[in-house]
């Protein structure tokens, strides 16, 4: 019954108290939303507190949700500030995940059996290089990026989101990409 | 477009950044593809652009597939409306959450009702219980009367007999002269000894029941006979002289 609404739909029948159809809004973005929350945050634990507590503060503002942009769009807005209301946190802790080191240990690797150890290894170095990598880019080019790769939205999605031009959608990912290069260029790890 | 292409220089010159993003995601139409795969052959700038570009796109891809695609979507626990939460401990929790949820402020018109009813029940119990207490009181009274019943139809040959009329005012009085042989009743001995306050206290009860007339002896039988006896007489008295009239006139003829 639910599955067949919009998600405009969804969210005027969440208005008035109906916690199905909230809930079924949560079953279609938690992954997107969990997406962008890692690919902003670099941390697992952080982007699932970071997503709860998206959901929740969506929850709580259904009220300002006038329609006039779409749900995905509100939804990633709200998402984007937790992230970075996140990471001023992390800051103000000097936790940022830039400089853990100790975060590592945390991470879990899904290690190829086809994989050497010494391949493992270089690759977990690549994949702590690259999380860095992305971390350091401005926000308006990670979101991008991060949107592209893990929630694997088209650029017209990503448009229709951030409310951005279709150029600019492109442009944003070409120089997020360029940046990206650049910071793996000066720590050079060979791609497997 | 086709100027771009034409345009056969570096990316800055070119400025097919867009294009090459596009062809990268393979987000462009079948027209565009085949137009910027031919100036990507001769365009050397574009081409190490290309590779530059999907080398950080491959390393991204990498990342979310080694780091983000085997974790598990959180579970997501939203803290809905408390109207929710009173339905959920109704439907889940006992007779008291159900009670708890039903007197609640979000309630209010069912809490309204339930009260009225229950006002209506205690007031309905309330006047039934009066009304039993109203008819035990007038059994009372007609238990606390009959020295009245008996005074007005009892002939004037049973006020002869005052133990028959009223057996309680004798046996009290028997009781207070001491005439009663308690070794004669079932009760005698230390046991009889021992119900004396109680008899006494009977005798104060039955004495106010009866009222003084009836529990003492100071209504002498004697005197109700002679009020009897005395209107008794003057029937008889009358009666012979109407009949001596009677036999006078009836002499006489």
């Amino acid at each position: 019954m639910l599955k067949s609404k919009t998600d405009e739909q969804l969210v005027e029948l969440a208005i008035s108290e109906d916690s199905e159809a909230f809930g079924e809004i949560v079953r279609r973005w938690e992954r997107k939303i969990f997406a962008l929350c890692f690919g902003m945050l670099g941390r697992e634990d952080d982007a699932r507190d970071a997503c709860q507590e998206a959901f929740i503060a969506a929850y709580r503002n259904l009220g300002n949700f006038r329609g006039e942009a779409k749900v995905s769009s509100w939804l990633h807005r709200i998402a984007v500030n937790q992230c970075l209301t996140t990471k001023r946190r992390q800051k103000t802790r000097a936790e940022d995940f830039l400089d853990d080191e100790n975060g590592e240990e945390e991470r879990t690797f899904v290690a190829s059996p086809h994989l050497s150890p010494a391949k493992t290894t270089e690759q977990a170095e690549r994949m702590t290089l690259v999380r860095q990598a992305v971390g350091a880019l401005p926000s308006d080019l990670r979101q991008v990026i991060v949107m592209k790769e893990f929630e694997d939205m088209t650029f017209q999605e990503i448009s229709e989101t951030l409310e951005l031009p279709l150029s600019t959608v492109k442009s944003r990912l070409y120089t997020a990409l360029k940046q990206l290069r650049m910071r793996l260029e000066r720590t050079p790890v060979e791609v497997i | 477009m086709v100027k771009k292409m034409l345009n056969n220089g570096n990316k800055h010159k070119c400025g097919f950044s867009d294009e090459i993003v596009s062809y990268i995601y393979d987000e462009t139409g079948e027209s565009e593809r085949k137009i910027f795969e031919t100036h990507l052959v001769d365009c050397t700038g574009c081409t190490d652009e290309f590779a530059a570009i999907s080398n950080a796109r491959f390393s991204v891809f990498e990342w979310h597939k080694e780091e983000f695609a085997h974790l598990p979507t959180p579970e997501i626990v939203i803290p809905y409306a408390p109207k929710q939460r009173i339905v959920e401990e109704i439907s889940s929790g006992g007779f008291l959450a159900g009670l708890r949820g039903l007197l609640s402020l979000a309630n209010f018109p069912m809490a309204v009702a339930a009260a009225l009813v229950v006002c209506v029940g205690v007031g309905f119990l309330a006047m039934n219980y009066s009304g039993g207490q109203q008819n035990i009181a007038n059994n009372v009274n007609d238990r606390s009367i009959p020295p009245v019943e008996p005074r007005a139809s009892i002939p004037p040959v049973v006020s002869t007999e005052p133990a028959q009329r009223a057996p309680e005012p004798v046996a009290i009085k028997a009781l207070k002269n001491g005439k009663v042989n308690r070794e004669n009743q079932p009760g005698n001995g230390t046991l009889a000894n021992n119900r004396q306050p109680r008899t006494e206290r009977l005798i104060k009860v039955q004495e106010r029941k009866l009222g003084s007339d009836m529990a003492t002896d100071h209504i002498p039988a004697v005197q109700v006979r002679k009020t009897v006896l005395s209107s008794d007489a003057e029937n008889d008295d009358r009666s012979l002289r109407l009949s001596d009239l009677f036999d006078e006139d009836g002499g006489g003829l």
